[in-house]
């Protein structure tokens, strides 16, 4: 068991996906903090603001900016390019997926109202920040979350 | 001088015949003979060159191409009544013209060079008619033997119909190109909607279902003590419903996929496929007891995973709709059908009515209840999609009670052969 996260970032437009992932991350004492953006722009400015989130939980379809247009910023932000990011989406589609790992993602989860597969993921975060000790927001490197899945 | 031919015959007479014919074939060689009389049975006639000239100037003169004769410095010094046709000019208006003035400017250069210096020789030309477009014409030219005034000989072939049935193709077929285009672009746009649709059932019709499921397990987990047992039983109601429609549109998915996925062209082995699915079957039901007769040697040019998804269904409807059957037996075996191969998968199990057949390709029909066999509904049409897919085709034979045979033909196999 890790210690929970200390700042989550959820990206995800949907109301009742949204409290669902609230309730999974409370059930399995992930989180001590998350904030919600609902669009993607509304995610670019959280993270590239005063924020300093240990993981990203981003949905794919979204207004204004998708997610995968989303990875794209943070991974082309130095501050940011090696945030965690968790892609959880409604999606089966290999395309999905395989767009998802060639964008940059640490981990695809499919959304699921069993919150196992979702708890595992960020609890294989929770290890990587343990393995860096904690350091600041711009990590070095990163250890592929599907990895230690 | 005159040769009389005669019937009377004698050996005598015979050789005379063959001196006069000699010296008839001597004075025709040295131009001697003004004048040929034969006997016929209709008495003698007079065959003279005037005769043969004659026959030859109609020839010219009827014919449907348009012919004229050149001096050796390439003036006219003959045309038929087609050529001054074609050309809108009277006959003597074209006499003693220079050939050159009666084809269009860009054809003179040409023209000048070749005709009267090549013995032989064809092309096309356009000609230039006193009013009107010029026409296109083939024309073919040869050097005449002997002759003091007439050198070259022409002949023009008017290309007029020939030129319009050709633009008349050509237009056909640009508006064939464009029929073509129009096609591909609302296919392509059907297309992008269909994919478009795909992702808006892939993203968001699963999100109000799993908000249906997943806030009645919260409900079920936080509050589960405050219901009785019909309200659990309700809520459990719920999710199973919201999971089997998430399945459905899963499965639904994955049909959109085959029908997008690109069909491989390799060889397979139907035989060791079928094993290979057989040996599965086996392990999740190690104690069931099924014959099994798979025949040997059976291979198709195909798309290895497709196929495999083919034979997964069929082998599992098969020993599926057997499990109730004593002695179950499954057969799949291979027959030439005119040409096509054709693979057949016989089972003796339940069998179904073939009223309903038509209903067995279809998404989500099922011919038999869920509870005596669980099923999606969704195999069978993914099968179909597949052969297809492949260039061929499936049937179904059943009764009830009898077992079903369900036969698909892989045109593809002859490539191979």
């Amino acid at each position: 068991m890790t210690e929970p996260l200390k700042d989550i970032l959820l990206v995800e437009d949907n109301a009742d996906d949204v409290e669902l992932i609230e309730l999974g991350l409370q059930l399995h004492h992930l989180a001590n903090r998350v904030v919600i953006a609902h669009d993607g722009e509304e995610a670019i400015n959280a993270i590239l603001g005063e924020n300093c989130f240990r993981l990203v939980m981003l949905d794919l379809k979204l207004p204004k900016l998708n997610g995968l247009g989303v990875l794209k910023k943070i991974r082309a932000n130095a501050r940011t390019k090696n945030l965690p990011v968790v892609i959880l989406t409604s999606s089966t589609q290999p395309e999905d997926m395989l767009a998802s790992y060639d964008g940059g993602a640490n981990s695809y989860v499919r959304k699921s109202v069993d919150f196992n597969e979702f708890a595992a993921a960020v609890a294989a975060v929770g290890l990587y920040w343990t393995a860096i000790n904690e350091a600041p927001c711009s990590v070095r490197f990163v250890i592929p979350a599907r990895a230690l899945l | 001088m005159t040769v009389t031919s005669s019937d009377a015959v004698d050996v005598v007479e015979l050789r005379s015949r063959l001196a006069e014919v000699e010296e008839t074939l001597r004075a025709i060689t040295t131009a001697e003979v003004e004048a040929l009389v034969i006997q016929t049975s209709e008495g003698p006639r007079v065959f003279t060159l005037e005769d043969a000239r004659d026959i030859y100037r109609n020839f010219v003169e009827v014919m449907q191409e348009g012919a004229a004769a050149l001096s050796g410095a390439g003036t006219i010094v003959f045309a038929n009544h087609r050529l001054a046709e074609m050309l809108g000019r009277r006959l003597d208006d074209i006499f003693g013209s220079p050939f050159p003035s009666i084809v269009s400017e860009e054809d003179r250069p040409y023209l000048a060079t070749t005709v009267t210096s090549e013995p032989v020789g064809r092309c096309e030309v356009r000609l230039l008619p006193l009013s009107g477009d010029p026409i296109p014409v083939q024309l073919s030219w040869n050097r005449l033997p002997g002759g003091d005034e007439a050198r070259i000989c022409l002949v023009c072939t008017d290309l007029r119909a020939l030129k319009q049935a050709e633009a008349g193709i050509i237009a056909m077929n640009v508006v064939l190109e464009e029929r073509i285009e129009e096609r591909t672009s609302a296919l392509a746009s059907a297309n992008q909607e269909l994919e478009a649709f795909s992702y808006s059932i892939s993203h968001d019709l699963r999100t109000p279902l799993r908000a249906m499921d997943g806030f009645s397990k919260a409900l079920l987990n936080q509050y589960g003590g405050q219901l009785d047992e019909q309200g659990l039983h309700y809520l459990s109601r719920i999710r199973a419903g919201a999971q089997r429609m998430g399945t459905m549109i899963e499965e639904l998915l994955r049909l959109s996929r085959l029908s997008r996925a690109d069909v491989g062209l390799e060889r397979v082995d139907l035989t060791e496929l079928a094993r290979r699915v057989i040996a599965g079957l086996r392990e999740t039901e190690p104690e069931r007891r099924v014959d099994v007769v798979i025949a040997e040697g059976m291979t198709c040019r195909g798309d290895l995973g497709l196929l495999w998804i083919v034979l997964d269904n069929l082998l599992g409807n098969a020993w599926k709709f057997t499990s109730g059957t004593d002695h179950a037996r499954i057969e799949f075996s291979q027959s030439e059908n005119g040409g096509e191969a054709a693979f057949a998968i016989r089972d003796n199990g339940v069998g179904f009515d073939m009223a309903h057949a038509d209903q067995l390709f279809k998404p989500f029909q099922r011919l038999h209840s869920g509870d005596a066999f669980p099923g999606n509904g969704i195999g069978l049409v993914s099968v179909q999609r597949i052969i297809r897919r492949h260039g061929g085709q499936i049937r179904a034979e059943a009764k009830p009670g009898h077992g079903a045979t369900f036969t698909f033909t892989l045109p593809a196999n002859r490539a191979r052969s």
